[in-house]
């Protein structure tokens, strides 16, 4: 075997995959509108197959390209992971160096899956990955050999699996490593004391939880949930240096991101900062990520409320 | 080779079920020993079928495989993936026998040499399904969707089981109504002039235009959608 060769992995397109292609590309007026459909349903129906092959469950009844009145209008290829959120499967022919995204699938996406066809259409491969993070604001073209490894996109499936959800903390539930912040920051140069106080016009019925992250660097993340009493959520989030550091790393990016990926609010430690805050509201069942950056390391904690 | 494959097969049954750390161990696993050149190939039209069960299979039970002490761990891994792959071709041949035909049986032809049945076969799978005709092929299924679509509504409108054609008529004459309308404007070749029909049963030519206009196209817009799928 020729290493050097780059390898990708391999989904067979049976009988049934091209049974699915021929029945949605019959529905549609035009051999170019069927022509999209029918690769779009089997690149859709290789990505299933392969996340099936990792134990990763899927929902293509939950998903606009398996919806008949959706993929008449538009040109979707998604694939629904339930509680995780919708990967876009795009076919990329033989030749082709690029996958170009339709307008409409530059939301509500987590990333995109590039499904290489072979010309006999018995195999595809699968090239590889692209968060949907990476791409928002940029071109909706993205080269073939800009391409992210399957790597990251088993990470971003899991990662949205330990999602940490925040009314348990209501509750008393806490995982993932968030623990009381006067446990977290015991050994911290900054008393536990100064970080939990609450300002005056706190709600006494907020829950504060810390959790330390390393990004090359370790800090401290705490998270302050207050329910109020409207349907709304208030959320603040504060970022401190760990190992008994005074400052936080210059540089130092904390940015909050929505479901689908869209960064809603940044802000950025300058130079001998002590703490960096972000302050929001979220409605009831509202999912976030935070991502932390320094350099080249980014860190994302996801959050549904 | 046999080294890196037990590297890759530890990896994997080191870590549990869905975790990240398994599925990226299976995903270098599988580039390596889908590219094993024993694994079996075949020419029937579900090989590709049960190849991607047998990845499915691979992927789940890999804990379970146990490399033979008297060949190469690659020799055995393929044996145990293709005593997999076999079944599923046979399976494959079973369910739906009274249609499918064994292509490898042997068939006399009429110079007494044996042909299987393969060898006589035009190469449909790959012909039907290449990137080069793929538009061909779909010209032809929409072709055929549209004729059975057509031939759905032909039927819907003649029996018109529940009546919802016939209860749309004009004030005037209830005879007059969607499915008659439709029978004789759409079905009939050629299709009769609205002036005539409007003659026969006494309604006015202006009252029967609105009414075939406005009540029984959108009605039959309806039925076509919903006779679709």
């Amino acid at each position: 075997m020729n290493s050097t060769q780059p390898n990708h992995l391999q989904v067979p397109l049976g009988k049934d995959a091209h049974q699915k292609a021929e029945k949605f590309a019959a529905e549609q007026d035009s051999v170019e509108k069927g022509k999209q459909v029918y690769l779009n349903t089997l690149a859709v129906y290789a990505v299933d197959n392969y996340l099936k092959w990792l134990d990763v469950e899927t929902a293509l009844n939950q998903s606009d390209s398996w919806n008949w009145s959706i993929r008449n209008f538009f040109d979707v290829a998604d694939l629904m992971l339930p509680n995780i959120g919708k990967i876009e499967c795009r076919a990329v022919l033989p030749g082709e160096d690029a996958l170009i995204l339709p307008q409409e699938v530059t939301r509500e996406r987590i990333g995109y899956v590039a499904v290489r066809l072979k010309s006999q259409l018995d195999f595809v491969e699968i090239l590889g990955f692209v968060p949907a993070r990476a791409i928002i604001g940029q071109s909706q073209v993205i080269e073939i050999n800009k391409l992210q490894s399957l790597d990251v996109l088993i990470d971003t499936i899991n990662r949205r699996k330990t999602l940490v959800n925040l009314c348990q903390w209501l509750e008393g539930i806490f995982d993932g490593g968030w623990q009381s912040p006067e446990l977290v920051l015991a050994g911290s140069f900054r008393s536990a004391a100064t970080i939990t106080r609450k300002d005056s016009d706190s709600q006494t019925n907020s829950i504060s939880r810390a959790k330390v992250i390393n990004i090359g660097r370790q800090i401290v993340l705490l998270m302050e949930f207050t329910p109020t009493n409207s349907a709304v959520f208030d959320i603040r989030l504060r970022v401190y240096p760990a190992e008994n550091t005074v400052h936080l790393p210059q540089d130092l990016q904390l940015t909050i991101l929505d479901e689908w990926a869209n960064a809603c609010m940044q802000t950025q430690a300058e130079t001998a900062n002590d703490w960096i805050q972000l302050e929001f509201s979220c409605q009831h069942e509202e999912k976030f990520s935070v991502e932390l950056k320094l350099g080249e390391i980014t860190t994302t904690e996801e959050f549904v409320v | 080779m046999d080294e890196q494959l037990q590297k890759l097969i530890d990896e994997v049954c080191r870590y549990q079920e869905a975790t990240a750390e398994r599925q990226k161990a299976l995903n270098k696993l599988l580039i390596i020993i889908q590219q094993l050149p024993g694994i079996k190939k075949d020419t029937h039209q579900d090989y590709l079928e049960a190849l991607n069960k047998t990845w499915e299979w691979v992927c789940r039970s890999i804990d379970k495989f146990k490399a033979s002490p008297n060949e190469s761990l690659e020799d055995s891994l393929v044996k145990w993936i293709n005593g997999y792959l076999k079944w599923r071709i046979k399976d494959l041949y079973i369910p739906d026998s009274k249609y499918t035909i064994s292509l490898d049986r042997e068939i006399g032809n009429d110079e007494g040499s044996k042909v299987t049945k393969l060898d006589i076969l035009p190469d449909t799978q790959n012909e039907s399904n290449s990137l080069d005709l793929l538009d061909r092929k779909i010209a032809e299924i929409q072709k055929c969707s549209r004729l059975a679509w057509g031939q759905r509504i032909i039927q819907f409108i003649e029996s018109d089981e529940n009546r919802i054609l016939r209860r749309c008529c004009t004030r005037v004459n209830a005879e007059c109504n969607c499915q008659l309308l439709a029978k004789r404007l759409l079905l009939a070749k050629p299709s009769h002039k609205i002036a005539d029909i409007a003659r026969e049963f006494n309604v006015s030519n202006q009252t029967l235009y609105s009414h075939w206009k406005k009540k029984c196209l959108p009605l039959l817009k309806e039925v076509g959608v919903k006779t679709k799928d």
